[in-house]
């Protein structure tokens, strides 16, 4: 691996993305949709510029935009091998704002950059990622109405117990997204084509809900955080959310 | 903005409305999916939204700028009908503008309302704020 951008180092996407996922035993449309790359607990790490697997060069870039997940091939998608771009409608769907966004692009091609001069930062397992996030939220959403609304800032009750809750979810789970709430709290949401499970921590309260859209089954909880993940949550997450 | 201004709202919210919840942060609409915190009541039980059918896009930005934020990312756009099916109602108070309404009666139970935010998260849909 010589770190260059020449098409020879890439076999093609979609046998990156499958090495990948089976080296990791991830879910190849989590890894596919820029989201953050890792199931919950497994020993893949993330690199803040790139890490080589199998051969081949992921960036995981913190840009000016989102924390995202880059392969070289995407660079490949946008540009023909003279370096001029590509016809827009050649492009995955997924990856068509990138075409247009100078700030992702130059993000992009810095994170390959920094990792063929070998300046990678180690932002820790997914777990550890999650709760910087929680602590960046905490941080900046510290004022009355940070959503344009009538939020009141996230209360330091809300961001312990999503801190411990984090530290509960069961290893080798898919990955979530969390969000600040308007109510000083916090909300995960896990979410796929049929189903979803989303959970809401207010303060020391957590509420949990799952659909399953075909199936129409619906579960939901609500108790007092007492050091442990609800029960019904828990099953949940392991029997719908397992990769 | 005047060529941009579209018919004044009547008195009561339609069911066949459209109506925007504006979003400041690409974290509640990120991948294509609208994370149920979206339609999350501020602690007066409220859901702030305005009442864009027939509006221009141009016009609803132009709203979004003056009267809510200039820093919005994009917004949540759901129909009328689907707020009122889960027992919700309006009160399209016009403040601070003619097209704002509140969406209230919000469920007090906790879990019930999450599942609400989820149903409704899932049948809207996303709009981008244009470059």
């Amino acid at each position: 691996m010589n770190g260059t951008l020449d098409a020879n180092t890439i076999i093609n996407r979609n046998n990156f993305l499958s090495t990948l996922a089976t080296q990791q035993q991830t879910d190849i449309s989590q890894i596919s949709s820029y989201g953050r790359t890792n199931a919950i607990g497994n020993d893949y790490k993330f690199k803040s510029a790139a890490k080589l697997i199998g051969g081949m060069t992921l960036a995981f870039y913190i840009g000016s935009i989102q924390p995202q997940f880059f392969g070289k091939t995407m660079l490949q998608n946008l540009y023909t091998e003279n370096g001029e771009k590509k016809n827009f409608a050649h492009l995955p769907v997924r990856e068509q704002w990138l075409h247009n966004n100078k700030a992702a692009l130059e993000s992009v091609k810095k994170g390959l950059e920094d990792s063929y001069q070998g300046r990678v930062h180690y932002l820790g397992d997914f777990s550890q990622y999650l709760k910087n996030l929680v602590h960046d939220y905490f941080e900046s959403r510290n004022n009355e109405g940070w959503d344009g609304y009538d939020a009141v800032p996230l209360t330091e009750v809300s961001k312990n117990t999503v801190l411990a809750l984090i530290g509960l979810l069961p290893q080798g789970i898919k990955q979530t997204e969390i969000v600040p709430t308007p109510s000083g709290g916090f909300g995960f949401d896990w979410t796929e084509a049929d189903k979803i499970l989303s959970i809401d921590v207010e303060n020391a309260e957590v509420s949990w809900s799952f659909i399953n859209w075909e199936t129409k089954q619906k579960q939901s909880g609500y108790e007092l955080y007492k050091g442990n993940l609800p029960s019904g949550l828990k099953e949940v997450l392991i029997r719908e959310f397992a990769v | 903005m005047n060529k941009l201004r579209c018919v004044h709202p009547r008195h009561y919210v339609d069911k066949q409305e459209k109506l925007s919840r504006f979003v400041t942060d690409f974290e509640y609409i990120k991948n294509g999916n609208i994370n149920q915190s979206v339609f999350k009541a501020d602690k007066s039980n409220t859901l702030s939204v305005y009442r864009t059918t027939r509006c221009k896009p141009k016009y609803i930005w132009y709203l979004c700028e003056t009267y809510f934020n200039a820093q919005a990312v994009g917004r949540v756009e759901i129909l009328a009908a689907d707020i009122l099916e889960k027992g919700l109602d309006f009160n399209p108070d016009g403040k601070p503008h003619t097209r704002h309404a509140n969406i209230i009666k919000w469920n007090t139970n906790k879990p019930d309302d999450l599942r609400i935010r989820q149903e409704l998260a899932r049948v809207s849909k996303i709009f981008r704020r244009p470059e």
